[in-house]
């Protein structure tokens, strides 16, 4: 008997879970663009021998050749190199952006549902504030108080992601903290600190996974639209936006400048919005909005 | 019906009251010395930097700055611009409309597109059709609005010299452009929702009912089904015109049009924090007003809401 139950195999719900956005097409679809993307980005120097950021005025908008596969700029500087290098910076604000809203959000949700009261009607209350500001609007609020550049714009970005994650980590404590083994926990004597974060935490990930993975999507867009709006990188750092912001101006003579980093933008989107779906599909019954 | 109106009017006031003190505060929040943040690197003497801090109101007490930012707020005074010493209401004023006819056009856009495409997709589930349907729309969530219009300029204006690429008017040819740059990426998010609504209401008992009963399959999805799957559509709609006033910013600043939009990305690199103040409250309450009236209208249209 005990034999038999040794060779039973149960695997957690993690693993469970991972497994099922594994086998998910778009997942997978998703998973191998996005791969490409953060390999093609960080692997640039191997890549490419060019400086992204060396002037070459003879050769200006010049359009796409074996030489130049993605053309060159005003600049005379090669496009693709800077395609390359631009990845790093645009992944890297979508990633920061969401891990700075993730952190306050979630603290700020797990606080205002486990304690209730007017901590939870104060903290309900500053949340309803700032969604009541269209996202980019926020987000050019807080650059007009911090200054553009990359950092502030991460910032930016990072606070107007806030409210979605302490609205949604709020109702999945609210939900959480009434079962049974929440009181049995609190009957052993735990402090509230351990409660919220070893057992309230844990049990509302399932959740909070859509929104973290459809939120880097968003932000990653987010960062590009700052970028491109010319309140992040200073020039001459190469950046999916602000390149695409650049090549605005030569949009007649040259349209590499526009197709290319903006397709850059688009595919990492996409790849992060399809393993998303999958997510979503995997975490089934839960439902949720990202605020755009 | 009259509780919950009561209720929500309240919620609103008070979120209003916070918009407020978080616009106020923007000024005080800039790292330093806020005059320092305006001026710049330029040498200027220790008296225009005192008027800067007048004009500011800077010298009074906290609250005293805000009761005054308040009742002057209330009484449509929102400040003069540093830069150009023009009222800021009359400066949000004259650009408002530009911005208000591209929300507009760009919501008629995602209706008009989202609304037919979703419920065909929803009729054909299933199909090749539905397939093509929902990749696309996955492709129009994950597009950034500004290289869409790059796109277009590239296709309409600089292929086909069809419509201008510089647009600053209201015309049907000047709007279409960025109302359909601003719109596709909506009627993505209007498809999906209409699709997925229909999708729920077409399986309900009284739709087989229909069916049974021998009505004609147009009057079961036009009459029957629609009208129902129609009702969260109703609460989005009211929230992406919201949201379209905030997403007019890339597409103004693209295709070079006035509104308010681009007036607060100038405003930010010229640092005219009056100006910013203004039109962030002015877009923030607007913002608050339509989703008042958008749960409002919902819960005038489904009842069970009311009663719970």
């Amino acid at each position: 008997m005990n034999e038999e139950l040794s060779t039973i195999r149960v695997d957690s719900p993690g693993i469970r879970l991972l497994r099922q956005i594994v086998r998910n097409r778009s997942a997978q679809i998703g998973g191998l663009l996005l791969l490409l993307l953060i390999i093609a980005s960080y692997a640039a120097p191997l890549i490419t021998s060019k400086d992204p950021n060396r002037n070459n005025p003879p050769l200006a908008l010049n359009a796409p050749s074996w030489e130049h596969p993605m053309g060159t700029d005003n600049n005379g500087r090669d496009v693709f190199t800077r395609f390359l290098y631009g990845g790093q910076l645009s992944l890297r604000v979508g990633l920061v952006g969401i891990t700075i809203g993730a952190l306050i959000g979630i603290t700020l949700g797990l606080v205002s549902g486990y304690i209730g009261g007017w901590t939870d009607s104060f903290i309900s209350w500053f949340t309803d504030v700032l969604m009541s500001f269209p996202d980019i609007l926020l987000a050019l609020a807080i650059i007009a108080i911090l200054g553009p550049g990359i950092t502030n714009a991460m910032i930016a970005i990072g606070i107007a992601f806030v409210p979605s994650f302490m609205r949604l980590t709020r109702s999945s404590v609210m939900s959480l903290r009434e079962m049974t083994y929440i009181e049995a926990a609190r009957a052993l004597g735990s402090s509230n600190s351990r409660i919220l974060l070893k057992h309230i935490l844990p049990n509302s990930i399932r959740t909070l996974l859509v929104l973290l993975t459809l939120g880097i999507g968003s932000s990653i867009l987010a960062g590009a639209a700052l970028n491109f709006l010319g309140l992040g990188a200073e020039p001459p750092t190469p950046e999916w936006g602000a390149m695409l912001n650049a090549g605005m101006k030569f949009v007649r003579q040259a349209w590499w400048l526009t197709v290319f980093p903006g397709a850059g933008i688009f595919l990492a989107v996409l790849s992060i919005n399809l393993i998303g779906d999958a997510v979503s599909d995997a975490v089934a019954g839960t439902t949720i909005s990202i605020k755009k | 019906m009259f509780t919950y109106l009561v209720r929500r009017l309240i919620t609103s006031v008070l979120v209003l009251f916070g918009v407020s003190v978080l616009v106020f505060s923007v000024i005080h929040l800039v790292p330093g010395d806020v005059t320092m943040a305006i001026l710049g690197r330029q040498r200027v003497s220790e008296e225009k930097v005192a008027e800067l801090r007048e004009q500011l109101g800077l010298n009074d007490p906290l609250y005293v700055q805000y009761g005054r930012y308040l009742s002057n707020t209330l009484r449509g005074d929102l400040g003069k611009s540093i830069r150009t010493n023009m009222p800021v209401s009359q400066a949000i004023a004259e650009q408002l409309p530009s911005t208000v006819a591209l929300a507009a056009s760009a919501l008629v856009v995602a209706l008009a597109i989202g609304l037919i495409v979703g419920l065909l997709a929803a009729l054909r589930h299933g199909t090749w059709f539905d397939t093509f349907v929902m990749g696309l729309s996955v492709s129009g969530l994950s597009i950034p609005t500004f290289w869409m219009g790059l796109l277009l300029i590239l296709l309409f204006s600089v292929n086909l010299k069809l419509f201008p690429s510089i647009s600053n008017g209201s015309s049907f040819r000047d709007l279409f452009l960025p109302a359909l740059t601003l719109g596709l990426p909506e009627a993505a998010v209007v498809a999906r929702m209409v699709r997925a609504s229909m999708l729920d209401v077409l399986n309900k008992d009284y739709i087989i009912t229909a069916r049974a009963k021998g009505l004609p399959e147009r009057a079961v999805v036009l009459k029957h089904a629609l009208r129902n799957a129609l009702i969260p559509v109703v609460t989005f709609v009211g929230l992406q015109m919201a949201y379209l006033l905030g997403g007019a910013t890339i597409v103004e600043t693209m295709f070079a049009r006035q509104g308010i939009g681009r007036l607060a990305v100038q405003s930010i690199f010229s640092r005219d924090y009056p100006m910013v103040q203004g039109v962030v409250l002015i877009t923030a309450a607007i913002y608050v007003v339509i989703n008042t009236l958008t749960d409002i209208t919902y819960v005038y249209l489904n009842p069970r809401i009311r009663l719970k």
